[in-house]
């Protein structure tokens, strides 16, 4: 609690210049979100496109920055964090955490074959969304999240003109976060907005036979559903993802807190109050873990909130798209 | 934001706040209220109760105003509550819309009038 | 006498640890606010909030405050209707929240649950043994065990048919004003007799110590049976109440009513077809099947006595659970159309059509507020009526909020003198001291001042609410 003004101060700073500066949260120049895709020669531009907003492509770099702040915080009172990371953004912060990245293969290895998984899966109904490859920007979430709506007016319009100039008309979104920014924030700013926004699981569990059928695996295991707190209580979407897994032959077990009353992994406020956030999501997995021991999540920060318990509570947490990579 | 912006977001807050009837129904359904083990400001009913005294200059921004209303997870579990046995606030909005008030004066290299 | 906040702070992070004790302004601005309209005034805004996680540590607090002279205020859940949650005047506010253990023994017959327990989390292990909670609050998702008990209130439950809370509790651990722990009652499921101490802290509403663990026995699930009527006019379900008694009728656990306008309002947020008139609902009770169903039958041949347009047994259960709920939404969505002001009239039993006609016109002619309107609903078989002045607009001043309340309670416990009543749910001091003053004899509200004194010299625990300050 103490000191919270000057730290919360210095990570929105961190953020706005970032994002000002280079368009991403993490202040990096250096195209990190496009490996995901080597070897799949998606199409480049076309109407509909899957936009990824880098969101599970920043996990690995998420955790290392999590625990740099965390060990940085100490030193909080000579003004270091800020200093320090802006400093390091612009010469070597790209490099410190792109080198820690490289501890944390698990996860990246689990971001890329979610999003090869919801390829797949796509491509297993007959869609081949395009990618915007090294030109994807982010949605900008975390600024609307933490009040930045200032600058998240300049964000957005930038988004929306790219995506114009690639003359996209509909956009398949693969977390809640931004399929929610897309959907219900971006109108707010922008005059005649007319983009179709969907979140892929809506798309799958519209053509839920077809994508049975192309299931090479089936995978018989029972899950447990940890509901994103954006997909149901904001997008509505509750039903999508159980239809999906059911089809992929899953057996999906319901903890007392789902669907429109699911509890939050503790993810959003991570970025300050990291012991918060763990007592959250270690309550939270307490509470899945009851169930089974097999968690199935829809979004990325709930993916990495929840991984943290794995080796404490002998579970695995899976992302659907993981699911979708193994059964197609 | 400019001032006339900042004035009419902060009438739409209080204007917001004053229809809670403090049935505090929301609170129970706060993650944070849980895992503080049931500290009132880190409820959602609490977090509209500081944004309300900050507005009418009972409370003057500090690091526990900050950590109370920073530390709402935006989840909206209260929105529900409020929505099916309260007065049908959006809540954890209102909670957005006090850290945007707030966020201009935490950004730094920005002037802007202090809440 | 000026107090250091931080000296204050100091000393109580040293009984329960710092990160227990909160002596910041938002923090104590927060715990102050009650369910009162009208605004935190400074003298109501603790020094500090401290949260103790045993009577050990409450006994340190209470010593502590003995010695510096500083009061105590306990805090629940601040869902108290009649003002009892909010500090009078500046002090240390104690929270129980941390105190929320629970341990049921089915072998012994009763369970033992400390004060900051949420009902409804209480009823939710007690379910599990198929055992009831006698206390049907509103507001149980937050309301507080160590509360409802100090108050001693059932809420919606009438209490010829089950009693009140207090009379489940077999003892308790209890810190008196000056800082010493004692147990009173028994482990037994037989309730001494006598001089037990035990009956004078139920419904000490914080006033005599903090009860720190209540022992309460296991009663075992009923089987309930549920009907619904419809009435032309509020009057006739009065007619009928007053006949339930007068014919020596055992009552229903619950006797619930909307009026006229309450029953159109509470039908529609839940999404009911208008009502026709008047609604009264009930829940029968019985340790019985049959005798559930036998006692729902006869009491629906009962109700002819005051020709209800139509009257039944309602047995699928969501359907009463949508029933049931617009009574509680009938309160929620008046306050969305404007304010609400209650009361809790309670009379004698042969005295209610006059109180309800009394309360009609107290309320559509105040000093305070002109244009208000008049709505009732409320445990109509207890017997309470619930009056409302409702005001269609929220744009009120502070000042004038206070002035109807104020104007409210006063008049509408003159009801509750003149028909020999005393109200049944919500304590007696805080809001309600003049009334109490004006009911009985003197000596009566002497003998509290007498007992008070003698057990918190200082006057240290709710400082003010006996006193009756706002």
């Amino acid at each position: 609690m103490k000191r919270s003004r000057r730290f919360v101060s210095e990570v929105l700073s961190t953020l706005r210049d970032n994002i000002q500066r280079v368009g991403d949260p993490l202040g990096m120049k250096t195209v990190y979100w496009t490996e995901w895709a080597k070897g799949l020669d998606l199409p480049r531009n076309g109407h509909t496109i899957l936009l990824t907003a880098r969101m599970y492509q920043m996990l690995p770099y998420i955790i290392q920055v999590a625990s740099l702040v965390a060990s940085a915080k100490p030193f909080l009172s000579r003004g270091g964090l800020g200093a320090m990371v802006n400093l390091g953004n612009r010469f070597m912060g790209d490099q410190i955490i792109r080198l820690r990245a490289l501890g944390s293969q698990n996860i990246k290895a689990k971001s890329r074959n979610a999003l090869r998984g919801i390829v797949s899966a796509l491509s297993a109904i007959g869609q081949t969304p395009a990618y915007l490859y090294e030109n994807e920007p982010y949605s900008g979430v975390l600024l609307y999240d933490l009040g930045l709506d200032e600058y998240i007016d300049e964000h957005i319009k930038k988004v929306y003109r790219l995506l114009k100039s690639q003359n996209v008309k509909t956009v398949i979104g693969v977390d809640p976060h931004t399929v929610f920014m897309l959907k219900e924030i971006y109108p707010k700013y922008i005059d005649n907005y007319d983009m179709e926004v969907k979140h892929y699981l809506e798309i799958l569990s519209e053509n839920s036979e077809m994508l049975k059928k192309g299931c090479k695996q089936d995978l018989e295991k029972e899950f447990v559903i940890h509901d994103s707190c954006y997909m149901t209580r904001d997008l509505g979407l509750i039903e999508q993802i159980r239809r999906v897994s059911e089809g992929l032959g899953m057996t999906l077990r319901e903890p007392e807190n789902t669907k429109l009353d699911t509890a939050c992994c503790g993810g959003p406020i991570e970025y300050a109050f990291r012991d918060l956030t763990e007592k959250i999501s270690r309550s939270r997995m307490q509470e899945l873990s009851k169930v089974s021991k097999n968690i199935v999540v829809e979004c990325p920060i709930c993916l990495i909130n929840l991984r943290k318990y794995e080796k404490e509570m002998g579970i695995k947490v899976w992302d659907i798209g993981e699911l979708l990579f193994r059964a197609l | 934001m400019d001032i006339k912006e900042q004035e009419v977001t902060k009438n739409t807050l209080l204007k917001e706040i004053a229809k809670c009837r403090a049935c505090r129904f929301c609170v129970d359904a706060c993650s944070l209220y849980q895992v503080t083990e049931g500290v009132e400001s880190m409820a959602p009913y609490g977090r509209l109760q500081i944004l309300k005294y900050l507005l009418n200059g009972m409370l003057d921004e500090d690091d526990p105003i900050i950590y109370s209303l920073y530390s709402c997870l935006q989840c909206g579990r209260c929105d529900r509550v409020c929505q099916a046995k309260g007065q049908d606030l959006e809540v954890s909005k209102l909670i957005r819309l006090g850290k945007y008030l707030l966020s201009q004066g935490l950004v730094k290299g920005k002037k802007s009038e202090k809440v | 006498m000026e107090v250091d906040r931080a000296k204050v702070g100091k000393h109580l992070a040293k009984i329960v640890g710092k990160e227990h004790v909160f002596t910041d302004r938002a923090t104590s601005v927060v715990y102050a606010k009650d369910t009162m309209p009208w605004d935190v005034e400074e003298k109501n805004i603790p020094y500090a909030v401290v949260r103790p996680s045993n009577s050990k540590e409450i006994s340190k607090i209470l010593k502590y405050a003995n010695e510096k002279l500083i009061p105590v205020h306990i805090h629940g859940s601040g869902t108290s209707l009649v003002g009892l949650a909010r500090p009078k005047t500046k002090g240390i506010l104690l929270d129980t929240a941390r105190m929320k253990e629970i341990r049921v023994y089915p072998e012994r017959g009763y369970f033992e649950v400390e004060p900051g327990l949420h009902i409804a989390d209480v009823r939710k292990v007690l379910a599990k043994h198929n055992a009831m909670l006698p206390v049907f609050p509103g507001s149980e998702l937050v309301a507080t065990i160590g509360g409802t008990i100090a108050v001693n209130t059932s809420a919606h439950g009438v209490d010829a048919a089950l009693g009140k809370p207090g009379d489940f509790v077999l003892g308790f651990e209890v810190v008196l004003p000056t800082g010493e722990v004692i147990h009173t009652g028994t482990e037994s499921t037989r309730r001494p007799a006598g001089i037990d101490p035990t009956k004078f802290f139920i419904g000490s509403e914080g006033l005599l110590g903090v009860l720190t663990l209540l022992r309460m026995r296991l009663i075992p699930l009923p089987y309930f049976q549920h009907i619904v009527a419809n009435y032309k006019r509020t009057e006739d379900i009065l007619d009928t109440v007053m006949e339930m008694y007068k014919q020596g009728i055992f009552p229903p656990l619950f006797f619930e009513f909307l009026d006229e306008d309450a029953a159109k309002i509470g039908y529609d947020a839940v999404g009911l077809p208008e009502p026709i008139g008047a609604v009264a609902m009930m829940r029968i009770h019985s340790w019985s099947k049959a005798g559930a169903e036998e006692r729902a039958q006869n009491f629906l041949k009962f109700l002819s006595v005051a020709n209800p347009i139509e009257a039944r047994i309602v047995t699928d259960p969501e359907e009463w659970n949508t029933i049931w709920s617009s009574r509680a939404e009938a309160g929620n969505y008046m306050y969305r159309l404007g304010m609400t002001f209650g009361s809790e009239i309670t009379p004698r039993v042969d005295k209610l059509k006059d109180a309800f006609q009394d309360a009609k016109v107290i309320i559509l002619n105040l000093d305070s507020y002109k244009d208000n309107e008049f709505i009732s609903f409320g445990h109509i078989g207890a017997p309470t009526i619930h009056a409302y002045a409702f005001v269609r607009t929220k744009d009120i001043s502070n000042e004038v909020k206070k002035a109807i309340t104020v104007e409210m309670r006063e008049k509408t416990e003159e009801l509750n003198i003149k028909y020999g009543g005393c109200g049944g749910e919500w304590g007696l001091t805080a809001q309600r001291v003049s009334f109490l003053k004006k009911k009985y004899e003197p000596e009566l509200y002497e003998l509290l001042v007498k007992m008070k004194k003698a057990l918190d010299p200082n006057d240290i625990l709710n400082r003010g609410n006996l006193q009756g300050w706002i």
